[in-house]
């Protein structure tokens, strides 16, 4: 082997072992890598002796510092059980701080993932309030276009009190083609609706170009976000550009958040035309906002709505809310949440929830403090379960909006369901006095020998507070769980815990 | 509690192995015929129950042989107990690893 290498190979040998050493923690770093560093001398003087092939030699000693890392983890995870603190484990403090930091992860997972972000930007109030999906009555679905350019513009042209801004738009699948000249083969479900659309929608969409003087002309072209990633692989740069539909050129405008368009036809994008409400024969959708007085008179999800378009003829249609069916995250947990209160005691017992003290009053202050923790860790598990549930649901975008809603009803209700029962048993295994958790489990009898004698576990407070029984047979004068609060003649065996 | 202990095999080998007078790490190494990944960790593990102690060989040795100190590792009282129960457990140890006659004198003197 050449003497180059060679330098390479001790290079990369010990490149290995300073990888591993950073596994180890600072403390007991340098000692370590003194230690490998000197048996790794050792290898290379009994490994590449002359007599041996240097490549064999290299790979060898390549094999002992891979086994480096192993060594590395071993280190790591012995430092890690030393520093186990049993008892600090079992501290209320603890598990208020555990749920806490999963508490901010779900948050911060809710603020990092764009489809939930996006969904939190959703503002029920601003988006879907007041605005109306206009039908015809006799459809047979919502997702139906029914409404023909014409009979639009002789409804929005007509007096109207209750309804104080219009927009209309039909999709139609048409092929794009770029400026260089290359036609997508599958050709996009495009929405020509009038310019106002977006605005009457109160969505707004992410890298609003502003028009150049060249291209200000130019009908805008809203994207949705998959078509953006799809065909321009989210590439922001494309945002301005000039394309052409149907041998016409528009601008990219911009790109429609991922789950904002609640309306029908699931387009891949808009395009923003003065002329969409003038097509002939072609049937699309009418959203419509509702005026001041438009909203008192709106109080069902349906509302039905004629129009006279002379003395003896009218349009019979509907008025679908977009508010109503459509539900938005936090509609839909609180629900969920709801659901899974009533549900809880079918899946365990409550009625041992309250601490049955054995012949022991326990303050004021100590009741407080014990229902003060369960109300935190309440709060927090709610916490979790809602941002979790948006995690879930909305993090992977790709899903229709009806599946997602399905995912946050279902991720909600379990995430409720299973923190309650969880937040109550660990409630029932604290000491009521500290609130730490019971160790020690202890059986004492046997149900099968000591029918009529107590039998069952008991378990006891770490700080040596108290101790819990739990019958083995639930019995007329014994079924409940029951706490036993020591005397002051304990305190001889915990004298280290007395500050609680 | 550490007599009471029960190793697996790879540990009563290497704790054989140092009773034997291989007592850096890749001279147990080249007699048990065990990879570095698997022989340090075991080492650690027997050294966290009290079972061997190590100690760094003296600079001074190290300097005249022109090459870094080594890590050496012993058995501990305790470790002699548990290596007896091992013996008696696996009685092919011995026969494995007899004790190593040159070099348990010279390790000694380290």
């Amino acid at each position: 082997m050449k003497p180059l290498a060679e330098r390479v190979c001790g290079l990369a040998e010990r490149a290995l072992l300073r990888t591993a050493s950073l596994l180890v923690p600072r403390g007991q770093r340098s000692e370590w890598w003194r230690e490998w560093h000197g048996e790794y001398c050792h290898v290379c003087e009994v490994c590449l002796s002359p007599r041996r092939s240097a490549w064999p030699a290299h790979r060898q000693i390549i094999d002992f510092c891979m086994g480096a890392f192993g060594d590395a983890r071993c280190v790591r995870q012995l430092r890690r059980q030393k520093l186990r603190f049993p008892a600090a484990q079992r501290s209320p403090a603890v598990c208020l701080l555990a749920l806490l930091a999963i508490l901010v992860a779900s948050y911060a997972a809710a603020r990092l993932l764009p489809g939930v972000r996006a969904e939190r930007a959703l503002a029920p109030a601003s988006i879907g309030a007041g605005l109306v999906l206009i039908q015809d009555a006799d459809s047979p679905s919502v997702s139906e276009p029914t409404i023909g350019s014409f009979q639009y513009r002789a409804w929005t042209h007509g007096r109207q009190q209750n309804f104080d801004g219009y927009a209309y738009y039909h999709v139609a699948r048409e092929k794009l083609m770029d400026e260089t000249g290359v036609v997508d083969q599958t050709p996009w479900r495009i929405a020509h609706a009038t310019p106002n659309l977006f605005a009457l929608l109160g969505v707004p969409f992410r890298f609003a170009a502003s028009a150049s003087t060249s291209n200000a002309a130019l009908p805008a072209l809203v994207l949705s976000e998959v078509g953006w990633k799809r065909r321009f692989g989210a590439d922001p740069r494309r945002i301005g550009r000039v394309m052409r539909i149907d041998g016409h050129s528009v601008r990219i405008a911009g790109v429609a958040p991922d789950g904002l368009w609640k309306l029908p036809g699931n387009p891949d994008a808009w395009l923003l035309d003065s002329d969409a409400d003038t097509a002939r024969g072609v049937l699309g959708y009418a959203v419509a906002h509702l005026s001041p007085a438009g909203r008192d008179l709106m109080r069902a999800p349906r509302i039905p709505i004629t129009v006279y378009k002379s003395a003896f003829s009218t349009d019979d249609l509907l008025g679908v809310s977009l508010n109503c069916g459509d539900s938005d995250p936090w509609s839909v947990f609180l629900f969920a949440s709801l659901i899974a209160l009533l549900a809880l005691p079918a899946t365990m017992p409550l009625e041992n929830f309250g601490y049955s003290l054995h012949a022991h009053r326990v303050s004021w202050s100590r009741r407080f403090y014990r229902w003060g923790f369960f109300a935190v860790k309440f709060a927090l598990l709610w916490g979790i379960a809602y941002f979790a549930s948006l995690d879930l649901a909305y993090g992977c975008v790709g899903f229709r909006i009806v599946t997602q809603t399905y995912i946050q009803l279902a991720s909600s209700f379990l995430i409720c369901l299973f923190g309650l029962r969880w937040a109550l048993r660990d409630q029932h295994r604290r000491c009521p006095v500290c609130l730490r958790l019971v160790a020690h489990p202890a059986r004492v009898g046997l149900a099968s020998s000591t029918f009529f004698a107590w039998n069952g576990i008991e378990l006891i407070c770490t700080g040596g507070h108290t101790l819990l029984h739990i019958p083995a047979l639930p019995m007329s004068w014994f079924s409940a769980p029951r706490w036993l609060v020591r005397d002051a003649e304990w305190e001889l065996l915990f004298g280290g815990s007395q500050s609680d | 509690m550490a007599a009471e202990q029960k190793l697996s095999h790879t540990a009563a080998l290497i704790l054989q192995g140092i009773d034997a007078g291989y007592v850096y790490g890749f001279s147990i190494m080249e007699m048990a015929g065990l990879p570095s990944g698997t022989v340090y960790p075991a080492m650690r593990r027997l050294e966290r129950d009290d079972l061997i102690r190590s100690q760094w060989e003296k600079q001074s040795i190290a300097d005249a042989e022109q090459r870094p100190p080594r890590k050496y590792y012993r058995l501990t009282a305790a470790g002699r107990t548990t290596l007896a129960a091992s013996r008696k457990r696996y009685p092919l140890l011995m026969r494995l690893i007899p004790a190593d006659e040159e070099a348990a004198p010279r390790e000694a003197a380290r």
